[in-house]
């Protein structure tokens, strides 16, 4: 079983807008709300795929319910951990050629203590069963940014591997802990590590210095590709062009296709196919999710995996 | 069809020393009427209900009798308004009947039906993988009649 740890979990608005501008009055032409969160993206492509996967996370008010709700209906496992607060909405905003106009992301409810560790004591319970974790997305407020960084490491004292998708503090906090695998959030981040992430070169050199903390895979998103980083090589994982239609969830879907591989063998190149196969697939839908496994396999012979050497 | 056609597939459960009001606050939240009670691993060890809470304020009274005698109803609040701090040890179902995954549907209508249980644990290697509501086995039976 593959665990995957959405804290902020939140409701994504989609509208889809005939319009190039929205500084004006807009009306909808197309709208759709789905479930939102790195971790329950991921849990898509794990259960296409047909692993065991259970969704974690805090979840609260009418959004929570319909969270839970839209999950159950896809046979996935929820151990939520329920609040007194609402989980957020994220709007997202494209255009007729899916290009994402705006997004607007709500900060998430304040987290009690109780609440906290309500969650901590699930989250040990599915520890003793589960294969694989994977941490992902945004800190809801009230969680100390140290937080990844203390399930990464009651998860290493289960012998639990550990994959982690963040930014800022929780991925500075979590990479301490030298979690199997990291992919750094690096949207809307001008750098890394200290490092300005500006070119290849540069998101090498920032994936490098993740190594440096005990990690063993970095995965950096590019423009059209991934880098995969690990102490001996670097991988580019090049994506076919096509016409995307949501954009959103590509970054989830290739970690869940990587983890596929990697829960049973350190398989990187096929790992790699995976993970560009079910990203190519989840940009296909508006619900930003791989919709199917024949989709995901129709693209394994289109994705470009070449080592790079840049020393 | 079998018992997991027909699950939730959700492992919200509690731990023999969850408190009473933390059991109140969780199924308030998540519209259950009840929860597996499990170990550090996952192994269904009892069962608690709103029904458990309720009666711990009316100990030995016994409420599927059809009457309720009580002597002090300031009393009987009062001692509702304690029991938030009981452990779940000491007012769960200890050993609930529980199914495999591969049950089939007669078995599970008979089980939920001859001991009047709103939610059924199914388990795997003894340990939670969901539950069965009555809510969700009538949606699930029209389905299937309806096919």
């Amino acid at each position: 079983m593959i665990a995957t740890i959405t804290l902020n979990s939140a409701i994504d608005k989609v509208f889809i807008l005939p319009a190039r501008v929205i500084e004006k009055l807009n009306r909808v032409e197309k709208g759709i709300v789905i479930p939102g969160g790195g971790g329950i993206n991921s849990a898509y492509t794990f259960h296409v795929l047909g692993v065991e996967v259970v969704v974690m996370g805090f979840i609260g008010g009418e959004a929570g319910r319909f969270t839970e709700d839209e999950i159950r209906k896809t046979q996935i496992s929820t151990n939520f951990t329920y609040i007194g607060g609402q989980t957020r909405t994220d709007y997202i905003i494209l255009n007729k050629y899916s290009k994402v106009l705006a997004q607007i992301n709500e900060k998430g409810p304040w987290i009690k203590p109780k609440e906290m560790e309500s969650f901590i004591e699930s989250f040990k319970r599915v520890l003793s069963r589960c294969e694989m974790l994977l941490l992902s997305g945004s800190l809801p407020q009230g969680v100390g940014t140290d937080f990844y960084a203390r399930l990464i490491n009651m998860a290493h004292e289960k012998n639990v591997r550990t994959v982690l998708k963040a930014s800022g503090e929780a991925l500075s906090y979590g990479i301490e802990s030298g979690p199997y695998m990291v992919q750094p959030n690096i949207k809307g981040v001008d750098s890394l590590m200290g490092i300005k992430i500006i070119d290849v070169r540069k998101r090498v050199e920032a994936a490098r210095k993740i190594l440096e903390k005990g990690v063993q895979i970095v995965v950096m998103n590019g423009d059209g590709y991934y880098l995969v980083v690990t102490p001996e090589r670097i991988w580019e994982v090049g994506l076919p062009k096509i016409e995307i239609i949501n954009s959103v969830g590509m970054g989830d879907a290739f970690i869940g296709g990587m983890m596929y591989i990697l829960k049973d063998r350190e398989d990187l190149p096929e790992a790699m196919r995976y993970g560009g196969a079910a990203s190519i697939s989840s940009a296909l839908q508006v619900e930003a999710k791989v919709e199917n496994k024949e989709q995901m396999e129709h693209f394994f012979d289109k994705i470009e995996v070449k080592e790079l050497n840049l020393s | 069809m079998k018992a997991k056609d027909m699950m939730i597939r959700d492992l919200t459960s509690v731990t023999e020393t969850t408190t009473l009001r933390e059991v109140e606050n969780l199924l308030y939240h998540s519209r259950l009427s009840g929860v597996p009670v499990v170990d550090n691993e996952s192994k269904v060890i009892g069962y608690i209900s709103e029904k458990d809470i309720i009666e711990s304020a009316f100990p030995g009274a016994g409420m599927g009798a059809g009457m309720l005698f009580v002597h002090n109803w300031a009393q009987t609040f009062l001692r509702l308004s304690q029991a938030g701090e009981g452990l779940v040890k000491d007012y769960m179902t200890k050993d609930p009947i529980c199914v495999t995954e591969d049950e089939n549907d007669a078995m599970v209508v008979e089980i939920m039906l001859s001991g009047h249980r709103k939610v059924l644990p199914v388990v795997r290697d003894e340990k939670l993988v969901g539950v069965i509501t009555r809510s969700n086995l009538c949606r699930v039976l029209m389905k299937k009649e309806n096919k």
